[in-house]
């Protein structure tokens, strides 16, 4: 397969998971998916250029990764949480009606958003979009021990918040 | 219960891409990737030139969804390949490819721009290519009438476009990365005003030099260019109003990040320093490079701006140390300002051989100085008062409310004058201008409520940048207004009459003409000559009216009239000339003394000019001056030399050149003698009178003989022979002095034959 087809293939396989990842890092569907494109485009740029790519997935999330990061150093702070809340809302909203679980998973949802920065990163990977915590250590650079015990101490304050509830 | 890790993985479904939007993100990036193919061996930026076979494709889907173009340039593309719309890059309107680069090549990119911020400054780009195709047909003198709106309609358009996206960027609250798109957009306008501006000054002053050598000008040849001057000067108004209307938005987004919190703040200074530092960092390359040949003044004054922008950015940086964001975001907008005017002049120095710098310094641009005027003037209609005031430091938290709130309430009372004004005029103005009208007040109105609930939530920079959107609109509005009513002196007849009054007059007038020139075609031969011309004047009537048409419908009618009035006069022109009278001769404007210049244009219009050798001719005669060719007639002043026709020099005659003449002769002009080719000329050579030998008797057994040195004319050298053998022949030898002439006869210094000639 060459290696236009290969991009395609993988952006047909990802792009709603990489679109799901960042709704969830910046609650706003517009920036969502002017990261997605940024993302394939920059995988574009290095493949084009020689560059090789052994698994797209890991790849496709570290910059999606690095992207959300830059977006957040630019974006100023103060009205973020304004967005997040409205679009979380919205976003819950159409769901709602079709799912029994829907204020469970709201809350989640929630909940999430409060967990620290580097704890929600984890979590996010690890549940939203079901990487391996091997794959998750490859794509944030760290070492497979160390990922798995924030998701773990992640997964406990969560489970602490629900048991107040 | 359900486990929480099943609803953490519940939390993720049905957060997806639409398929609409896959598709879209999809078909973005196959362009994308066609754009920036797969690299080989040849450099990634050459193949970004490139426009492969895949971006046909696209860019047919496109055309044919848009139905942009007409089928035979479709087929061009297809047969071309890649390469038209590579080769398209370099057309100006006129051209056959120009639908191919504004259609094709720019949509693209459009398209692969997703975001309003990368849209906004694709806009602001297409704007700058508009402009430079401006510059370059109106170098050359070949800005036609249509080419000319074209590209006028093109800018607005695009100008148009960038003011949607910048309104999406500040609903997106980037107020920073607006004020920076519409900062770059009035530093691109307000320089390459300068530089049109500048190009009609050295039309200006090459016509001023050519009438002296290129003989009387034509009343035609003149009234052409007066009118190419009257079109070079409106396009150049027309980018300062655009570039005025965006310095107002300009202003007032300034003026509403002051009302944004310390982080935001200083995220925007830090973003304007990253430009301002890619602004330098480009322009610095570019100087360094053009640099050698540049002019001592110009280089100069490019350095000194420089060092200007340099300073104004150290004390952007100073005040990002001392925490006063407001004051480091302006200095890095103008030093990105400054550099972004400066890399206009340097590239039109090189792209087009205008040197801008040439006549004056550069002023200084402020974005805290207000304009010109120092903002005292009523710009786009709004009154003084209801200007975005640009605040010096962060609005404080307490007055931040007060302040929305008063430019709310300042912008509410404004529009119910204006809607007090309109109601007043609505008569007197034509129905699709109250339309218009209405629609505006209505935007103005929803701009005001959007402000309010900016208000109520507590958003007071979106509130106070409504207001300033709203004011600006309502500005615009009242311009349009009171244009339309500025009553004639009695105050009788509204201007609207007037302008129809003038459009039925021009229309009429250019009908007539129409008629003429159709029977001017069937008459006499020397109705051609005049055919050409009257056929001129008659297209530039015509382009005169539909501008006037265009001026009538945007709502400018003091300028409609102007222009039909206009219309009017070509055809009487057109009508003189028709009729035989002739136009009448404009005497031609004494050469005024050109002085030598400093600085000249590289364009290429040769003059073949006369050069002094600095040769003197003392002995014979010499040329003392040569003919060269210079690049303009500029450069051969600047040479000190005489311009003696328009174009290379022909080679000249072959002229014959003599050896020098031998010690005491000389050339004198011959029977066969050439004032052109200087050839035929004989040397002259003082001849010696021929002396001739006598002899005395010989004495008694002895007889005359030819001697070794024995010369037939002069009958000298003849040696005694005796029969004697004891007579010494060195005796004999002194008797061989001639008894008449005691000269010693060199008879190898007598030149007989005068008449040869060297001849090469």
């Amino acid at each position: 397969m060459d290696t236009e087809a290969q991009f395609l293939k993988a952006f047909d396989e990802y792009a709603d998971a990489i679109f799901k990842h960042c709704m969830f890092r910046v609650s706003d569907r517009d920036v969502a998916k002017d990261i997605v494109q940024d993302t394939f485009c920059r995988a574009w740029n290095h493949v084009a250029r020689g560059g090789e790519v052994r698994e797209y997935r890991p790849f496709l999330y570290k910059i999606a990764t690095n992207l959300i990061t830059d977006f957040y150093r630019k974006k100023k702070p103060v009205s973020l949480d304004e967005l997040s809340d409205r679009e979380m809302n919205s976003l819950s909203h159409d769901e709602r009606e079709q799912r029994e679980n829907a204020d469970d998973v709201r809350r989640v949802r929630r909940e999430i958003e409060k967990l620290p920065e580097k704890e929600r990163v984890v979590v996010l990977m690890r549940y939203i979009d079901d990487l391996s915590p091997k794959e998750i250590a490859v794509v944030l650079g760290e070492k497979e021990n160390a990922v798995s015990v924030r998701i773990h101490r992640a997964v406990e304050k969560l489970r602490d918040i629900f048991k107040e509830l | 219960m359900r486990k929480l890790e099943d609803i953490l993985k519940s939390a993720g479904k049905g957060v997806a891409l639409s398929s609409d939007e896959k598709k879209e993100i999809g078909e973005r990036l196959k362009a994308y990737a066609s754009f920036h193919p797969v690299r080989n061996e040849v450099p990634e930026r050459l193949y970004r030139r490139r426009s492969p076979f895949s971006v046909l494709y696209y860019s047919l889907q496109i055309i044919v969804r848009k139905r942009i173009m007409p089928i035979f340039l479709i087929i061009a593309l297809m047969l071309g390949g890649g390469g038209v719309s590579y080769a398209a890059e370099g057309a100006v309107p006129g051209d056959a490819l120009y639908q191919v680069k504004v259609n094709v090549n720019e949509e693209v990119r459009d398209i692969i721009a997703r975001t309003p911020e990368a849209k906004a400054t694709w806009e602001t780009e297409r704007v700058t290519r508009r402009l430079l195709e401006a510059e370059e047909l109106a170098k050359d003198g070949v800005l036609a009438p249509e080419a000319q709106q074209k590209i006028e309609e093109k800018i607005a358009e695009h100008i148009g476009k960038i003011e949607d996206h910048l309104s999406k960027v500040e609903e997106r609250k980037n107020i920073s990365e607006a004020s920076r798109i519409a900062t770059s957009l009035e530093t691109t306008l307000r320089a390459h005003a300068e530089v049109l501006t500048r190009i009609q000054e050295v039309r200006d002053e090459s016509a001023l030099s050519t009438v002296g050598t290129a003989g009387a000008d034509s009343a035609t040849t003149a009234e052409s260019r007066s009118f190419e001057k009257d079109r070079l000067g409106s396009i150049t108004i027309k980018i300062a109003e655009h570039a005025e209307k965006i310095a107002i938005r300009r202003d007032a987004e300034l003026s509403s990040i002051a009302f944004q919190d310390a982080p935001g703040r200083k995220v925007a200074a830090e973003e304007q320093r990253k430009h301002a530092e890619k602004k330098m960092g480009e322009l610095s390359v570019l100087f360094d490079a053009r640099k050698e040949s540049l002019s001592e003044n110009a280089r100069r004054v490019f350095e000194g701006g420089i060092a200007d922008a340099k300073d104004v950015y150290n004390k952007g940086l100073e005040a990002v140390a001392t925490e006063k964001y407001e004051e480091a975001m302006r200095a890095f907008q103008e030093t990105g300002m400054i550099a972004n005017k400066l890399t206009v002049y340097l590239k039109s120095e090189r792209d087009l051989g205008v040197t801008v710098t040439e006549k004056k310094t550069l002023e200084r641009t402020s974005v805290t100085m207000k304009r010109e005027d120092g903002g005292t003037k009523e710009v786009g209609g709004i009154p003084t008062d209801l200007m975005p005031i640009v605040h010096t430091d962060q609005v404080p938290e307490g007055s931040r409310k007060e302040l929305a709130e008063a430019m709310l309430r300042k912008a509410g009372v404004y529009k119910e004058e204006v809607i007090k004004l309109f109601e007043m005029h609505r008569a007197s103005l034509p129905e699709y201008i109250a339309t218009r009208i209405k629609g505006g007040i209505a935007t103005a109105e929803e701009t005001l409520l959007h402000g309010m609930r900016a208000l109520e939530a507590g958003e007071y920079g979106t509130a106070y940048l409504s207001a300033q959107k709203a004011v600006n609109l309502l500005g615009e509005i009242a311009q349009v207004i009171r244009k339309y009513v500025t009553s004639d002196g009695d105050g009788n007849t509204s201007i609207a009459e007037e302008v129809h009054r003038a459009h039925t007059a021009a229309e009429g007038a250019l009908a007539k003409a129409k008629e003429a020139i159709a029977t001017i075609s069937a008459e006499s031969e020397n109705a051609n000559s005049r055919g050409s011309k009257v056929r001129a004047l008659y297209e530039e009537a015509a382009f005169t009216f539909a501008k006037g048409v265009h001026a009538e419908n945007a709502g400018a009618p003091k300028e409609a009239i102007e222009l039909f009035h206009k219309t009017v006069r070509i055809v009487e022109e057109i009508m003189k000339l028709v009729r035989g009278e002739g136009v009448v001769v404009v005497p031609s404007p004494k050469p005024l003394p050109v002085p030598e210049p400093i600085v000249c244009t590289k364009e290429y219009a040769p003059v073949c000019a006369s050069v002094n050798t600095g040769i003197v001719c003392i002995k014979a005669p010499c040329p003392t001056t040569t003919e060269k060719t210079f690049g303009n007639a500029c450069e051969a002043r600047a040479a000190g030399a005489t311009v003696v026709y328009k174009g290379e020099c022909r080679p000249s005659v072959a002229q014959c050149d003599y050896a020098a003449p031998p010690q005491g002769c000389e050339y004198v002009k011959g029977s066969a003698y050439n004032e052109t080719t200087r050839c035929g000329l004989v040397l002259k050579c003082p001849t010696t009178p021929t002396v001739k030998c006598e002899y005395a008797a010989p004495i008694a057994g002895c007889e005359y003989i030819h001697g070794p040195s024995y010369n037939e004319v002069t009958g000298c050298g003849l040696v005694l022979k005796c029969a004697t053998e004891s007579l010494n022949t060195s005796t004999l030898r002194a008797q061989e002095v001639p008894a008449t002439n005691t000269t010693e006869v060199k008879t190898e210094e007598t030149k007989t034959d005068t008449t040869r000639a060297y001849t090469y």
